[in-house]
């Protein structure tokens, strides 16, 4: 894409030179002439007018100093303000730049239009923003001191303008973009290195190992408590057999044990429903149903909640009418929606009304009654441990009678059912830990199964987690390398080409005297001199400036200060000869001393396509010179004298006139 | 296209010298170019992740 900027005019006023309003397009058009000769006699405020475009177009003046704001007040008329406006027309699209000065306060203020918006403030479309700052508009807005520049070893201007209009800086900001990407990225992980993701993988490798190792612990322990099971059970038989032997102590302990078993049930029993009473909170805390009671009297006697709800209100403020039949106009229905949030919303009326209905079906004011419940199913629960309790010191009582009868067989027998049970119970603790349900922050140590697998899904997504982020970081430092690799390589290539062709350039130019372009690295070096004369270095200048021009995908207008002064007069006419091929729009402030070979030249050139404008004082001195000129040609302002036409240009010479 | 021929084509030979395909070039380009057009701006990441994505997902780093 084209991208055309083009300076349609600009008007000055309570400035230090003289009012003026310039129009470079012919009349009722937006397409300014090819070329434009502003004619300014020394003193006129010529370079003024070309600081303040410059100011205009870069938003430079923001930093200005109150001292170099006062160097622009006027002062002959001493008014308070003044302005500048510069119109252009970006690809056909009107656009505005206002420098307001207020001398008062020593401040000055932009005001940029755009597609039909005023912004206070110097905001260029982002479309020519990179080319709309002092160092780029300097290039454009050209001067004798900007060729020196570009000649002078100490300055970055030439590098600086290629890099501008080819745009190499983009590369530099793209890498800081994939920067910035992985350093967002790295800063929600915890591992960004090869080491950290070995160490994440070594990890993952263990715990899968220790899973696999306790499940083939768990079957191993299956196994031995089915074997001790089935001994145990044995055991038991045995030992019964042997106990029954004494068929009294035998029935006893037999009997015995089945009340045992009865009070077991029981225990059960009541401990389940002592927790279902417990359930309750009045019949824990006595006051508990109480003060709800009266939170349920204060909500009754506050009437809470109300009848109406918030909703009401907001759907009576988008109402046409009041429920009162007035019209519901723009300040009542603010006034209504501001107030209902005075009132609750529906949900929350709901929740009230089933808080205060749940209160007065669970809440009693008879409390005795209440905890009086809770204190009898206690005593139940406690009446069946003391049972529970007393057949199991009767069984031990009785086993312990058979074996004080002195059978040794029963002792040997009792000994191997314990020794069994206990190892049983053993068995069965190391299960229950490998089965148990997981709990939270589990060590990698664990033998719990479900543990170790959430630690070891854990354990995969830190694994995937430390990969992505390894990954996403090649893949960063390779496309950096691009990027990098990709400006040296433009920056080389581009070098070659500008000196290549501005060698070309100069040579058409300075045919008696030329000059070669050695290299350029920050600046121009020419070959075996520093330095040339100053018609040599604004012919470089030039021929560099219109090989960038030349290749760019940017339009710009060429505004030149003296474009010929310090020119031979054949260099002259080989400038002329090619400026209006590079740009769409010349304009040059001149001296009437530039009109032979630069001037005619570029007339020539352009077939007669020029806009000629001479602008000077209005002094006593000059009157003479405006006043029997055709009234259509002439613009008379407070302080200034503007007068159209090439007659009036060509014959315009003031330094001989007064 | 805003974008000078030279610079697209110095895109192209660091792509390949680093080993990486032509669709990543034609990536990097068009990234520059809609910047060079001030259709996405640097100085908004929003504006810019997709592209980045794009690039980096065509990135190969399997050699």
């Amino acid at each position: 894409m084209t991208v055309k900027l083009n300076i349609l005019g600009w008007s000055a006023s309570n400035l230090r030179c003289p009012d003026h309003e310039i129009s470079l397009c012919p009349l009722n058009t937006q397409i300014p002439y090819k070329a434009t000769f502003i004619q300014m006699p020394n003193g006129t405020g010529k370079t003024t007018t070309l600081q303040l475009l410059r100011a205009t177009l870069s938003g430079s003046a923001q930093k200005w100093t109150s001292e170099q704001i006062a160097e622009f007040r006027n002062n002959i008329s001493l008014a308070e303000s003044g302005s500048f406006v510069v119109k252009l027309s970006l690809n056909d699209k009107l656009l505005t730049f206002e420098l307001k000065f207020d001398f008062q306060r020593e401040k000055i203020e932009y005001r940029t239009t755009y597609n039909s918006g005023i912004q206070n403030g110097f905001f260029p479309p982002s479309i020519i923003k990179k080319f709309l700052n002092i160092e780029f508009v300097s290039l454009f807005i050209f001067d004798g001191e900007l060729a020196r520049n570009l000649l002078d070893d100490k300055q970055t201007r030439a590098r600086d303008a290629i890099d501008a209009l080819f745009q190499l800086s983009l590369f530099d900001g793209v890498s800081s973009q994939f920067q910035i990407n992985w350093e967002n990225h790295s800063a929600t992980t915890t591992s960004t290195t090869e080491q950290g993701l070995n160490r994440r993988r070594n990890r993952l490798e263990s715990l899968k190992q220790r899973r696999k190792e306790i499940k083939a612990k768990q079957q191993e322990l299956n196994l031995h408590r089915s074997r001790l099971k089935t001994n145990l059970q044995q055991a038991e038989e045995e030992y019964k057999a042997a106990f029954n032997k004494d068929k009294n102590l035998g029935a006893k302990l037999e009997s015995t044990k089945k009340e045992l078993d009865k009070a077991v049930r029981a225990v059960n029993l009541e401990l389940q429903q002592s927790i279902e009473e417990m359930r309750n909170p009045q019949k824990l805390v006595s006051n508990f149903g109480l003060e709800l009671l009266k939170l349920k009297d204060n909500l009754d006697s506050l009437k809470l909640p109300t009848s109406t709800s918030q909703q009401f209100f907001q759907e009576l403020a988008c109402a046409s009418e009041c429920i009162c039949g007035r019209p519901m106009d723009k300040e009542s229905s603010n006034k209504v929606r501001e107030r209902a949030s005075q009132y609750l919303a529906e949900d929350e009326v709901a929740a009230l009304n089933i808080i205060k209905s749940n209160i007065a079906k669970y809440c009693h004011e008879n409390i005795e009654d209440i905890t009086l419940q809770l204190q009898e199913q206690i005593e139940r629960l406690g009446k069946s441990i003391r049972l529970r309790d007393t057949k199991s010191t009767e069984i031990s009582a009785i086993e312990k009678q058979r074996i004080e009868q002195g059978d040794s067989e029963i002792e040997e027998k009792q000994q191997r059912k314990e020794k069994l049970e206990s190892k049983l119970k053993a068995c069965e603790e190391q299960i229950r830990e490998i089965e148990r349900v997981a709990l939270s922050n589990p060590k990698d140590d664990t033998k719990c199964l479900k543990e170790l697998d959430s630690l070891i899904k854990q354990a995969e997504a830190d694994v995937a987690e430390a990969s992505n982020t390894i990954n996403l970081l090649k893949k960063t430092k390779t496309i950096q390398a691009i990027l990098t690799q990709a400006h040296k390589q433009a920056r080389e290539k581009l070098r070659r080409y500008m000196i290549d062709g501005t060698n070309q350039r100069i040579s058409q130019l300075l045919t008696r005297n030329p000059v070669v372009l050695d290299d350029i690295q920050n600046s121009l070096r020419l070959r075996n001199r520093k330095r040339g004369s100053e018609g040599q270095t604004l012919s470089v200048a030039y021929a560099f400036l219109a090989t960038i021009f030349d290749q760019s995908a940017y339009k710009l207008p060429f505004i030149v200060d003296s474009p010929a002064i310090s020119l031979d007069l054949n260099v002259r006419r080989e400038v002329a000869g090619f400026i209006p091929d590079l740009f769409d729009q010349f304009f040059a402030f001149t001296i009437s001393s530039e009109r032979n070979g630069f001037i005619d030249t570029l007339h020539k050139t352009v077939d007669g396509e020029v806009n000629y404008i001479t602008l000077f004082s209005k002094v006593t001195q000059t009157k003479h010179l405006w006043q029997n000129q055709d009234d259509s040609l002439v613009t008379e302002t407070s302080n200034g004298i503007l007068v159209k036409g090439k007659e009036f240009f060509e014959q315009f010479d003031l330094e001989q006139e007064i | 296209m805003a974008l000078d021929e030279k610079v697209k084509k110095s895109v192209m030979e660091a792509v390949t010298q680093n080993n990486q395909s032509e669709s990543v070039a034609r990536k990097i380009i068009n990234l520059l170019e809609e910047l060079s057009n001030g259709t996405v701006n640097l100085n908004n990441q929003d504006s810019i992740k997709d592209y980045l994505k794009v690039i980096l997902e065509a990135i190969n780093i399997e050699h």
